[in-house]
Formats: structure tokens, C-alpha cells, sequence
């Protein structure tokens, strides 16, 4: 009796540890959330075809959720790092901020869906996509854009070309 | 006494006179506006300037713009001086004075400063791959248009349409620096 009491003990500690680490885990999870999260579809395109797009590039679907995670949170700076370099070249951080921001402005509220409705492969380092994306900014107020996507693979790593001829007119 | 009144009065008048003629020529003189390492810029310079670029680029703009293009055009024609560059003259222009010089040399160094100017690999690289350009061959086969030494150039041309604006100011701040210039007036609070 004594020792089934010992087992019950240790049971009662184990679980404890268990909930501080559940806990401490989801405290993270929270803390990831900070940054609104971004889901992408695929749209009417799979659908269609009756078989998932695959892309030439596996590795394109991170930098491509990254970069969208970044630039609709707001995180400027980190966007502007997955911009094609020439762009970065070429386009003052502070102008970039000010784009980023004149679009956002909504971390932490609610989430986000890009969906994916349409790719066209130039070649194996350039992929285009049509993109719809999707926020809730506030009760009242809705994100909603369309918008041509390019990614280009510059020395085995993916950049984004932002397209924009009202705020970047002559660098397409 | 009486007469030393007079006297008196008449030499007050003269030196009022004198004061009051002394302050519209200060008005019209010469005052300091800039100065840095080696040379000084006045509100005569100044003035010189921003008739130039009236007349040349109509360009119109406030006093604190003329002055920062003043410093500019005096700082780049003094880089180029030291550098031993030689000034750019528009053709035919035969006018060598002191004003054409140092517009010449604004212009020469202005120009030097964007040839020189060399874009990372990967900058070059990034735009050919993200523009690609194919030939086509009789046959019906295309290929892409390889980066070469004129595509190079081709790349370099159109990138610095888009970013000698910024190379210009950068170098325009590092010269700043370099000559140690003060601002005194057109400055913004």
C-alpha cells in the first residue's frame, strides 16, 4: 500500500513536469504567434486538374511562406532580404518600409491566405504565380489583393521580384 | 560754443549718413554661407549657381536646395581637381572662365564617379536571370541570350538609370565628411 502510494507520487511529479513543459511549449507557440499566421492554398488550380502542383523547386514553398509571413506582418526588414538582389541594390530600405507599411499593419490580428491560382514556370530559375491574398485586418475592414508573384533562384537560394509599377515603376 | 554745436552737429549727420550707406552695401556684400576643407562658398556663389541652373536645367527651388547644390558642385569640382581629372566642356564651349571651370569639373568628376561605380556579381546576375532573354533559331530551338561581357554592360547601364540618384548623394555625403564642410547658412532647423 505504502509503495503503491510512492508510485502514485511519482506519477503526480511526472505529470507536473509534463504540464510545465506542455506549458512552457505552448508559451512559444504563442509567442510565434505574435506574427500572424499565413496559410496558402492552391485555388481553384488543383481542383481543376484533379492533382496537386508540384514545383520544380521544393525549396521555393519556404522562402515563399517566409516571405509573405514577413511582408504581411510588417517585418520590413526581413522581407527586404528576400527581395531579388538587385532590388536591394537598387531601392532604398526606408522607401521599401514605407511599402511594406502603407499594406499592413496588422500583426498579431487574425490570419492570412495566399492563394495560389495559377503558375507558370519561365525556366527552371523563374516561376510566376497568380496570387490572391486574403486578411482580416479588423472587425470591418478586409485584406484583399491580386497580384502577379515572381520568384527567380539566384545561386541556389530563391528571390522574390517585387512587382509594383505604382510605388517601383521602372524596375520591372 | 555755438559753433562747435554746429560742427558737432554736422559731423553726426555725416556719420549717420555714413552708417546708413554702410548697411545697404552689407546688404549687398559678400557673407560666408559654406566652407570646408580648402575653399569657401558665399552667397555669390550661391547666387551664381542658382542662376546657372536656372538657365541651364530650369531648375527652381528653395534658398537651403541652392546652397546643398552649391556645396555639391564645389566639393565634386575640387575631388576632381585633386584626382587630376580633366573638365568636361559642352562642345564648342569656349568659355574657359573661372564659372565654366568649375562646372566643367563638377561634371567630369560627376561623370567618373558613376563609372566607376561597380555592381556586386550577384546584382548583375539576379537581373539577367530574373529578364531573361531568348533567340530563336531557324530550326525552331531557342535559347537563352548568355551573359556576356555586352549584356554586362547592357545590365550595368540599366541599373545605374535606376540608382545613380543614390550614388551621387552617398558620394556627395562622403566628401562632406572628407572636407569637414560647414553649412552656415540655408540650412534647415
Amino acid at each position: 500500500m505504502k509503495r503503491k502510494l510512492v508510485s502514485q507520487q511519482t506519477l503526480c511529479l511526472t505529470a507536473l513536469i509534463l504540464v510545465v513543459f506542455i506549458s512552457h511549449g505552448c508559451m512559444s507557440i504563442i509567442k510565434k504567434g505574435d506574427l500572424a499566421p499565413v496559410y496558402v492554398t492552391y485555388g481553384d488550380m488543383i481542383t481543376k486538374e484533379g492533382s496537386s502542383f508540384i514545383l520544380p523547386d521544393e525549396t521555393l514553398e519556404g522562402f515563399f511562406e517566409s516571405y509573405w509571413s514577413y511582408r504581411l506582418n510588417g517585418l520590413a526588414e526581413k522581407a527586404f532580404l528576400l527581395e531579388v538582389p538587385y532590388f536591394q541594390e537598387c531601392v532604398r530600405f526606408t522607401i521599401y518600409e514605407n511599402f511594406i507599411n502603407s499594406h499592413v499593419g496588422l500583426s498579431g490580428k487574425g490570419a492570412f491566405r495566399i492563394e495560389i491560382n495559377d503558375v507558370n514556370v519561365l525556366n527552371e530559375n523563374l516561376i510566376s504565380f497568380q496570387i490572391g491574398v486574403f486578411g482580416k485586418v479588423n472587425k470591418s475592414e478586409h485584406l484583399r489583393f491580386y497580384a502577379e508573384d515572381r520568384w527567380v533562384k539566384v545561386r541556389g537560394k530563391w528571390f522574390h521580384i517585387l512587382i509594383d509599377p505604382i510605388f517601383f515603376p521602372k524596375l520591372d | 560754443m555755438k559753433q562747435f554745436s554746429i560742427m558737432h552737429f554736422l559731423f553726426l549727420l555725416v556719420l549717420f549718413f555714413c552708417i546708413g550707406a554702410m548697411d545697404v552695401y552689407a546688404s549687398e556684400s559678400t557673407s560666408l554661407v559654406a566652407e570646408g576643407d580648402g575653399f569657401v562658398i558665399t552667397n555669390r556663389d550661391v547666387e551664381a549657381i542658382e542662376a546657372y541652373m536656372q538657365r541651364e536645367h530650369d531648375f527652381v527651388s528653395s534658398n537651403e536646395q541652392h546652397v546643398k547644390v552649391t556645396v555639391q558642385i564645389y566639393l565634386f569640382a575640387e575631388e576632381g581637381k585633386r584626382i587630376g581629372i580633366k573638365p568636361k566642356y559642352r562642345k564648342g564651349e569656349k568659355d574657359v572662365s573661372e564659372f565654366a571651370q568649375l562646372i566643367g569639373y563638377f561634371m567630369a568628376y560627376k561623370d567618373y564617379v558613376l563609372e566607376n561605380y561597380v555592381f556586386d556579381d550577384i546584382v548583375i546576375e539576379s537581373y539577367y536571370l530574373s529578364h531573361p532573354k531568348w533567340i530563336s533559331e531557324e530550326s525552331g530551338n531557342s535559347y537563352l541570350l548568355p551573359l556576356d561581357d555586352l549584356e554586362e554592360k547592357y545590365i550595368t547601364y540599366r541599373l545605374m538609370k535606376l540608382k545613380k540618384g543614390y550614388v551621387i548623394l552617398d558620394e556627395f555625403k562622403r566628401l562632406m565628411q572628407k572636407y569637414q564642410v560647414r553649412i552656415i547658412q540655408g540650412e534647415s532647423n
